[in-house]
């Protein structure tokens, strides 16, 4: 079932004026895709995912998975935040259970799919821990076994990673694409950074700021596993960071002083001192 | 030794307004002796936990639906937080009006002592849950009475237990209060019967008694299953 965004724009009105946070965003994710959502910060990347997954309602538009319009949250759309937002007051195990102890699934069939899932993030030794026991890692892995038990179509993910360390990061990284490959879900992947929504996605939708709107739809046909020191990926991710650099500095800009200039402060590809980058 | 240079060597005070701790312990062992402090105790503690557990029931139910109607929570909020100010001693000339001098006051007493500070704590703990949690649990398919039991209770745990705790310490406030004017059994009136007869060394006693009590009860039980929440919940690093 694909996931098909129609004509959805959000906007806040504010004291002083009102925001167009996204403006007609129209997009069709097929089924088993992944997909990056990337943007600078502001740009309602977020907002989209919090759209799609029915936290939020947008001021006009519809969402569509298959042909039954989205209206609310439900379960075939699982969400993992920045924040693991795993339940304290229950252990590893009993948080990846909660979705199926709502949904009534006998305690059998609960415990073995949450061990299941809980063996796909190599985390079985700790399934009796408490959440304040276990590292930021763990934690997050523990919250993508417990997304993935409800065995939903969608995974919608909002920068699950960002708040990591850059080497556990990297492990999830290639934990998520293995997961991804095993259980041929949709992932919509919310990230700002550029390496890492070309080491994942099929197609990076790159989003610009006031109004919110899709600038480019960039298909990455790199061959899987991707592995982020590999020269294709660097290619590729210059070529999208040079899609963003404009967004970064039109945001830049507005939070900066008037004097700032990206020109004296980069170090980023340009296509007229390519450095043989091309040939 | 206070006592000593007090009132043997400088004569601040007088033997009747401050006995001396020899005479405490003496009453404190005629008073056990005689099983008045057992059966006072018993009394006390049946009114109390009676009073209490009226007060968990009532503070909750009232904490919820300030809760869950918005409309409430704006007229009625700022009135709960006036009557916690209220000392539950006020509530006696009501309470003897109503019920008459009897069991029943002193429980009203004691309830109406201990209910609003639990019902702000059920609220404000309520209020700062980390939307997170209620964002994530909707995710998964909780709502209605199924988010409230599994979710939104659970996560406000830490601070209802201190507004119980809170409550607690208001509930024996107002024990205090109601036993010492027309209690025929307890603590209070065993206090009191001190007073009338002059008899400074058993009003103390009953004094640390009420203390001891107190003490215990708040390490024993509040005590406990604060520390042990706060640890599954990894707030005590």
């Amino acid at each position: 079932m694909s996931l098909v965004i129609q004509e959805v724009s959000k906007k806040f009105i504010t004291k002083h004026k009102e925001t167009y946070t996204l403006d007609n965003i129209n997009l069709t994710f097929e089924k088993g895709e992944f997909i990056c959502l990337l943007g600078t910060s502001g740009c309602g990347k977020s907002t989209l995912l919090n759209i799609i997954a029915g936290l939020e309602k947008p001021t006009s538009g519809r969402l569509f998975l298959g042909d039954k319009e989205i209206q609310g949250v439900g379960v075939e759309r699982a969400v993992m935040f920045q924040q693991d937002a795993l339940f304290p007051w229950l252990n590893v195990l009993e948080n990846v259970e909660f979705g199926m102890s709502i949904a009534g699934i006998s305690k059998e069939e609960k415990r073995e799919r949450a061990l299941k899932y809980l063996k796909m993030v190599h985390l079985t030794k700790f399934q009796n821990s408490y959440i304040h026991e276990l590292s930021g890692g763990m934690r997050q892995r523990v919250a993508l076994a417990r997304a993935l038990t409800l065995d939903s179509e969608v995974l919608l993910m909002d920068e699950p990673f960002a708040a990591l360390d850059s080497q556990t990061k990297t492990i999830l990284q290639q934990e998520l694409q293995k997961i991804w490959w095993e259980t041929k879900k949709t992932i919509i992947f919310v990230t700002h950074n550029v390496e890492e929504a070309v080491l994942l996605a099929d197609r990076v939708i790159v989003m610009t700021a006031n109004p919110g709107k899709v600038k480019r739809d960039i298909p990455i046909q790199l061959a899987r596993p991707r592995r982020l020191e590999s020269i294709d990926l660097t290619y590729i991710a210059a070529e999208v960071m040079r899609e963003l650099k404009e967004e970064v500095e039109k945001v830049a800009k507005i939070e900066y002083d008037s004097d700032w200039s990206i020109e004296k402060d980069t170090v980023l590809y340009h296509p007229d001192s390519n450095l043989g980058i091309g040939l | 030794m206070v006592y000593k240079i007090g009132v043997d060597v400088l004569k601040l005070w007088k033997p009747y307004t401050f006995p001396s701790p020899f005479d405490v312990l003496g009453t404190l062992v005629r008073l056990i002796g005689n099983n008045t402090i057992g059966i006072a105790i018993l009394a006390s503690m049946k009114r109390l936990f009676i009073g209490y557990v009226l007060s968990l029931l009532i503070g909750a139910v009232l904490g919820l639906v300030i809760i869950r109607y918005k409309y409430i929570d704006q007229y009625f909020t700022q009135l709960i937080l006036g009557l916690q100010t209220l000392p539950s001693v006020c509530w006696l000339p009501f309470a003897v009006l109503w019920y008459g001098l009897n069991e029943k006051a002193i429980i009203f007493v004691i309830a109406i002592g201990s209910t609003f500070s639990i019902t702000m704590a059920m609220e404000s703990s309520i209020k700062n849950i980390d939307t997170i949690y209620l964002k994530a649990a909707r995710t998964m398919g909780a709502s209605g009475l199924k988010l409230y039991r599994r979710v939104i209770i659970p996560a406000a745990l830490p601070g209802i237990i201190g507004g119980m705790k809170q409550g607690w310490s208001f509930a024996w406030r107002g024990l205090m209060a109601g036993e010492m004017l027309f209690a025929t059994k307890g603590l209070g009136q065993v206090l009191m019967i001190g007073r009338d007869l002059a008899n400074i060394s058993q009003v103390v006693a009953i004094m640390i008694v009420i203390i001891v009590l107190g003490l215990t009860i708040d390490h024993l039980i509040f005590g406990k299953i604060q520390a042990n929440i706060r640890y599954r919940w990894g707030l005590d690093k």
